[in-house]
């Protein structure tokens, strides 16, 4: 059970019509006691009141918030006004005469004009309230609408093309004739696109016209250019003859030998092969994966391609020896779960005990060496000299 | 299907009126796939209905490019012509002075492939090679976009490729065979005289790029 509360527990939520225990009813208040007060000075308000009744607004506001919307501004005003009065008056009478006895005058009659205003603010959400304060001396105007072409902030906005101006004439002929050029000139392009998509196709060839196939622009240079491919033509088939004539050749000559000699030719090819391809086998990076696709899915230029242990995947880091080393891990793998940076097994091999404490020979470990089982080796006792 | 009452190419598995090629239907040369998209391209419906020999001569003469296939697999108006060729079948003389037209350099490039596509190996050879001095330009459309090709570059890639324009070619024996079996000559180049000087010079074709302050290397086929 839980314990018997000696007081009873606030109610802080708001229920229309109550009055929360904190504050005091108005109707009271205001009929008893500080109904004279108001009806010597209606409108002028005492400084010291406002600041209380601002502050008070502040704590209470989340309580009778909606209290103060319903019942009326100026019944709100009239409340705090109300409740500051009884409960700490002397006090904050005494302070705040001394402090503001300059400015009093001249604030009550700026209070004035600002008690209609705090009417109209009360009802927005409390931190305006909290902000009014500083805004307390200031002159609030009233927001009036001024049309848009009376207003002083748009004067900064460009000017458009369709203002009339004397200076202009000239230029809006000129954009005149532009706009007309440029529509004669589409006009023509879609034209003769037309005229030759009707026979071809529907789409307009893209960059068709970026290639020129007119001949004879210049003579010269297209048949210098047609002499080198002749040249390179007869090249490649002097090469295929003379390849053919080497195979033949060759042909001719393992015909005539015996099986020894073939072998040991044989032999030789292999191993001259052998180290060609040591020799150009490109350096692997730092821990790049071996990756090869498959033959399956490939063309012929698999044959050509004689390195494979060259990069075929790109990575976002290059130089992964840049990192430290707990990020060198392969792919994504950093951070992930799981992930037990396992990098080769020299690395993870541990039987040698270089570094280890317990395999050190030191004088401290001596002892302890002396007494694990199966390595008197390291420590020879004296005994067993 | 069209063409004269003598003339006639059956698509589909069949009878064929005409003259086998290559010892299987003509329209066989081109594969399924591309043989569909063809027949099935606005070019083919709109302009290849009911040509002769003589009309496809002028839809020829209005090419602007050559090609297979473009774009999302559309075929070009080239080798729409080209099946058109084989279906239509000309005499040998048609084709001939098609390829001798100086003037119409894609009507040139379409008899060149068609002659690559069905003429006989020796014949091949024989017509295509006066072609390799023919510098002309042209555009070759593929899936890459456009690109600027020579007649002579062109005629290298029929007898030396095994794919030219999206189409599987026949088997051509190498040059090197015909000669061994005496039927043809070793070929004889355009250059003929001016060779000989140069051979005298340099071998090395680098030094003679060098000197010409070209460098042009064969782009690699789509």
């Amino acid at each position: 059970m839980p314990p018997k509360l000696t007081q009873p527990l606030k109610r802080t939520r708001y229920f229309p019509g109550k009055r929360t225990s904190r504050s005091p009813s108005p109707s009271l208040s205001s009929d008893s006691e500080s109904g004279s007060q108001r009806e010597d000075e209606p409108r002028t308000v005492k400084t010291e009141d406002v600041t209380e009744l601002i502050s008070e607004i502040g704590e209470s506001a989340s309580e009778a918030e909606y209290s103060d919307e319903e019942h009326g501004q100026q019944v709100s005003v009239r409340q705090a006004h109300a409740r500051t009065k009884p409960v700490v008056q002397s006090l904050k009478e005494v302070d705040l005469n001394e402090r503001f006895k300059e400015t009093a005058v001249e604030e009550s009659e700026d209070e004035e004009s600002e008690g209609e205003h705090e009417s109209v603010d009360e009802s927005e959400s409390e931190s305006d309230v909290e902000s009014e304060s500083e805004e307390e001396n200031k002159v609030l105007l009233r927001p009036v609408f001024v049309p848009r072409n009376k207003r002083s902030t748009t004067e900064a906005k460009p000017q458009f093309a369709y203002d009339t101006t004397a200076d202009d004439e000239a230029r809006k002929e000129k954009k005149k004739e532009e706009t007309l050029a440029m529509i004669e000139q589409q006009i023509r392009a879609e034209a003769a696109a037309h005229a030759t998509a009707s026979l071809h196709e529907d789409n307009v060839i893209a960059n068709a016209e970026d290639i020129d196939d007119t001949d004879d622009i210049d003579p010269l240079a297209e048949r210098a250019a047609w002499k080198l491919r002749e040249l390179k033509r007869i090249k490649r088939e002097r090469d295929e003859l003379e390849q053919r004539e080497r195979e033949l050749r060759e042909v001719e000559m393992r015909r005539n030998m015996d099986e020894n000699e073939r072998l040991k030719e044989d032999l030789a090819r292999v191993r001259q092969q052998q180290e060609e391809k040591i020799k150009n086998r490109g350096k692997m990076g730092f821990m790049q994966k071996y990756y090869h696709k498959g033959a399956f899915y490939q063309d012929m230029d698999i044959l050509n391609r004689t390195d494979y242990n060259a990069e075929a995947l790109e990575d976002d880091i290059r130089d992964k020896t840049a990192l430290p080393k707990i990020m060198q891990v392969r792919g994504d793998q950093f951070g992930k779960r799981g992930q037990s940076k396992w990098t080769h097994l020299l690395n993870e091999d541990t039987s040698q005990n270089t570094d280890s404490p317990w395999f050190r020979k030191d004088r401290v470990n001596k002892r302890t060496q002396e007494e694990l089982g199966g390595l008197h080796d390291a420590y020879p006792s004296k005994r067993q000299k | 299907m069209e063409g004269g009452p003598e003339r006639g190419i059956t698509l589909e598995r069949g009878l064929v009126k005409g003259q086998e090629i290559h010892s299987q239907n003509p329209a066989r040369l081109i594969e399924k796939i591309i043989r569909e998209r063809i027949l099935d391209s606005p070019y083919w419906k709109e302009q290849c209905f009911g040509l002769t020999a003589a009309t496809l001569c002028d839809r020829a003469v209005e090419l602007t490019y050559i090609g297979g296939q473009y774009g999302q697999q559309r075929p070009t108006p080239f080798l729409c012509l080209a099946f058109k060729v084989i279906q239509l079948q000309p005499e040998k003389e048609i084709i001939l002075e098609y390829l001798a037209a100086e003037d119409f350099k894609y009507l040139r490039a379409l008899a060149a492939f068609y002659i690559r596509l069905t003429f006989p190996a020796v014949d091949v050879y024989k017509l295509l090679e006066p072609l390799l001095a023919d510098y002309h330009r042209l555009k070759l459309r593929s899936m890459n976009g456009f690109r600027l090709i020579y007649i002579d570059e062109f005629v290298d890639m029929l007898l030396t490729d095994e794919r030219v324009c999206d189409i599987a070619l026949p088997r051509l024996p190498k040059r090197i065979v015909l000669e061994d079996m005496e039927e043809l000559e070793p070929r004889e180049s355009a250059l003929g005289s001016e060779l000989s000087d140069l051979e005298g010079d340099s071998d090395d074709i680098g030094d003679i790029e060098s000197k010409n302050g070209i460098s042009s290397r064969r782009p690699v086929d789509d």
